[in-house]
């Protein structure tokens, strides 16, 4: 059989898992739910409206948004992987996530001292709360990012100046912490956890068809993503504008992780796993088969992560920043050496 | 880069200038109505309504939050239909804090919980066993609340303690539930703190009951209070051990703070501002605190401590001179059940470090008290 062929056998397979593990998550989770009742959801119009409740308003947005957001980081992580031609670089290299933990944290601490007085004049600031704080945050790590790569033409450089960046955010963060009333620091540790029900019903439809617009935009980017692989010096021969192509990349890149950030918090492991998990299930560089198996592969991931994160017997919902890596390193480590 | 420049600048700048920005936080209060049943709680006010009441929340997050409370045997009048209404007393209610579910319990009403947080953080007999027979369900913790269990709970009434930047109203939305924001640990006066059981009194129907009991808790602590205001040694005490290293002690304006005050003491840091808890360095803890005659200490774990094993702990605690001459003030939370029940006895936490400061003023009433929460650690 021909590469091509089992390539697409593959992709078919985790279609086809992620389905399956899509359908867990809406009848798997704290509350053990009879399957009859979870049929009549869907099948029936007499169903238990609690059941309904569970089901469509709580279970299958963080369903969706566990897609999306698993997506949208393994992309965001293989584009930074394949730019900086570092097998380590992730999405938080270039200090968004810090951005928005910045971002979050500033307004946590605007709230803490606007408190009593002028915050109930100004209801606005806490009604759009903690992810449009984060957005606003990643929004301008990714603009200082997007200025300093204008300007700079190797992209090594880069990835210190994010690091500095990343570290510069944390430690403002760790300052603003600790010069916060304890009480006021409560919200930042929730962020902090990461969380795919944070989203809910309401900003679902928001969220992923802001998702979706990254993603869309990385499927084109696959040439360009190609074309880096050889080098900048080919690339430029080959006509291609190097520096626009990179500004884009990292604006995607930026754009995906910025948005997840500010809805889900930090989610660690999944940027940096999913390409390699990737590329050696399809045994292949070439992004226009790897930019579809990496969302894929994120996707079905991410709904793993959720489904233990909730599964029964686990008082309360795991954090899923604890979830990712326990279960993504064995399987990557586990890949790594049966392909090897 | 100049720009960057000042924009960093000016974050820290805002950053520097919170301390004294939050400190005119809990003055404020506009309540004025002659007809409001409160006296010492700045963040809720209860006003008798036409066939009920109007409990009004301030809770500094967002806008008031204003609430209809009817019995369920009377009807609503006509021009209150479209407010928020709470019938009374509330048959299955959700409370994210045990200060809540506490007075529920204390009023003989526990049946009308139906969910918690937290519990394997309490040491309570009642609490636990409903637990464990399935009649109260855990609901996960304050920072992770798990849903789906809440959804299933269907509760008419979950009480919560917000906090800055977390929005709960999606728990109302998803489980039917009336949302109300219970923020009693912003009241910084202890009677004020105390005042917050008239909530949940309202609640239950009983709100005879808790305003009697507020009443003599009043009376009680402010004959305590009053006899000490005339004492002239005061002996100085400063509060808390360091978590992790980082020492948090309670600002001047707290509410451990004025009954440190209360009780005739001399608070070391009395006269910083904060409501809250203030970061300070091991250093300045030393500096300030080395000469205090007595050090309360809050003991979290289930094993008592001892001298020798804070010792162990941290180099540090010799060198106070409370430490040397074993004059620390423990209180074992779990065994007393402090944080459940000692905001509702403020006159027997005053006693308790009256006791420890001039046991002579413990008179009348309170002849042969022996301490409830604080304890003097012996060895």
């Amino acid at each position: 059989m021909s590469r091509n062929k089992i390539n697409i056998i593959i992709l078919i397979s985790i279609i086809f898992l992620g389905i399956i593990l899509f359908i867990l998550n809406l009848f798997i989770g704290s509350v053990t739910i009879p399957f009859s009742d979870l049929f009549n959801v869907f099948f029936s119009e007499e169903s238990n409206p609690t059941v309904r409740t569970i089901v469509m308003d709580y279970r299958l947005p963080q369903a969706v948004t566990a897609m999306f957001a698993g997506a949208a980081l393994s992309i965001s992580g293989l584009l930074m992987q394949t730019l900086f031609r570092n097998p380590l670089a992730d999405p938080s290299m270039l200090g968004i996530s810090s951005g928005a933990g910045l971002g979050v944290a500033i307004t946590i601490l605007l709230t803490g001292i606007l408190g009593g007085s002028a915050l109930s004049t100004m209801g606005i600031w806490s009604n759009l709360g903690v992810s449009l704080a984060a957005f606003v945050g990643a929004t301008f790590v990714l603009m200082l990012i997007l200025g300093f790569s204008s300007r700079l033409r190797n992209m090594t450089t880069l990835i210190i100046i994010g690091l500095m960046i990343s570290y510069l955010a944390g430690s403002l963060t760790d300052i603003m912490k600790f010069f916060s009333m304890k009480e006021d620091i409560h919200a930042f540790v929730i962020w902090g956890m990461g969380s795919f029900s944070a989203v809910g019903t309401s900003k679902l439809m928001f969220f992923s068809i802001s998702v979706i617009i990254g993603l869309f935009a990385s499927l084109f980017l696959s040439k360009n993503l190609n074309v880096i692989l050889l080098g900048d010096l080919y690339a430029e021969n080959l006509g291609i504008n190097v520096k626009r192509n990179n500004l884009f990349i990292i604006l995607i890149s930026g754009y995906l992780t910025a948005i997840v950030t500010a809805y889900c918090g930090p989610i660690a492991f999944l940027g940096l796993a999913i390409p390699h998990l990737a590329r050696f299930t399809f045994k292949t560089s070439d992004h226009r088969i790897l930019t579809p198996a990496v969302m894929l592969i994120g996707m079905t991931v991410s709904l793993l992560c959720n489904l233990v994160a909730r599964m029964p017997g686990f008082e309360g919902n795991l954090p899923i920043n604890a979830v990712t890596a326990f279960i993504g390193a064995p399987v990557v480590i586990w890949v790594i050496l049966r392909k090897r | 880069m100049k720009k960057i420049i000042l924009i960093l600048f000016s974050i820290v700048y805002m950053m520097s200038s919170c301390n004294v920005a939050s400190k005119g936080k809990s003055d404020k209060h506009d309540i004025n109505d002659t007809l409001n049943l409160v006296t010492y709680a700045k963040n809720f006010k209860i006003l008798p309504i036409e066939r009920g009441y109007r409990l009004t929340i301030k809770d500094g997050f967002g806008s008031d939050k204003e609430y209809y409370l009817f019995n369920d045997t009377v009807s609503i009048p006509n021009q209150f239909t479209d407010k928020q209404i709470i019938k009374t007393p509330v048959s299955s209610a959700v409370a994210f804090s045990s200060t809540q579910w506490s007075v529920f319990q204390k009023l003989g009403e526990i049946n009308r919980v139906k969910g918690l947080l937290e519990s394997n953080y309490s040491n309570n007999e009642e609490i636990l066993r409903l637990v464990a027979e399935g009649k109260i369900t855990d609901v996960g913790m304050s920072t992770n609340v798990n849903t789906e269990k809440l959804i299933y709970l269907q509760p008419d009434l979950i009480l919560y303690t917000p906090y800055p930047g977390i929005d709960f109203s999606h728990l109302g939305e998803l489980s039917g539930a009336t949302m109300l924001s219970f923020p009693d640990y912003l009241e910084s006066h202890p009677l004020g703190r105390a005042e917050w059981m008239k909530v949940v009194g309202l609640l239950c129907g009983k709100e005879d009951v808790t305003n009697k009991w507020f009443n003599d808790v009043v009376r009680r602590y402010e004959t305590l209070s009053e006899k000490c205001s005339s004492v002239e040694d005061k002996p100085t005490i400063f509060s808390d051990l360091p978590f992790e290293n980082q020492w948090y002690v309670p600002g001047g304006n707290s509410y451990i703070a004025r009954i440190f005050a209360d009780a005739g003491g001399d608070y070391i840091w009395k006269d910083n501002e904060s409501t809250g808890s203030l970061h300070i360095d091991a250093e300045s803890v030393l500096l300030k605190a080395q000469q205090a005659d007595f050090w309360r200490v809050i003991n979290s774990y289930d094993t008592p401590f001892t001298y020798e094993r804070l010792k162990n702990e941290n180099e540090l605690y010799p060198l106070f001179k409370a430490f040397e001459k074993k004059q620390l003030l423990v209180c074992d939370v779990r065994e007393c059940g402090y944080f459940e029940k000692s905001q509702y006895e403020p006159d027997v936490l005053l006693a308790d470090f009256i006791y420890h400061f001039h046991p002579e003023l413990l008179t009348d009433e309170w002849e042969n008290y022996t301490p409830t929460y604080f304890k003097q650690l012996v060895k």
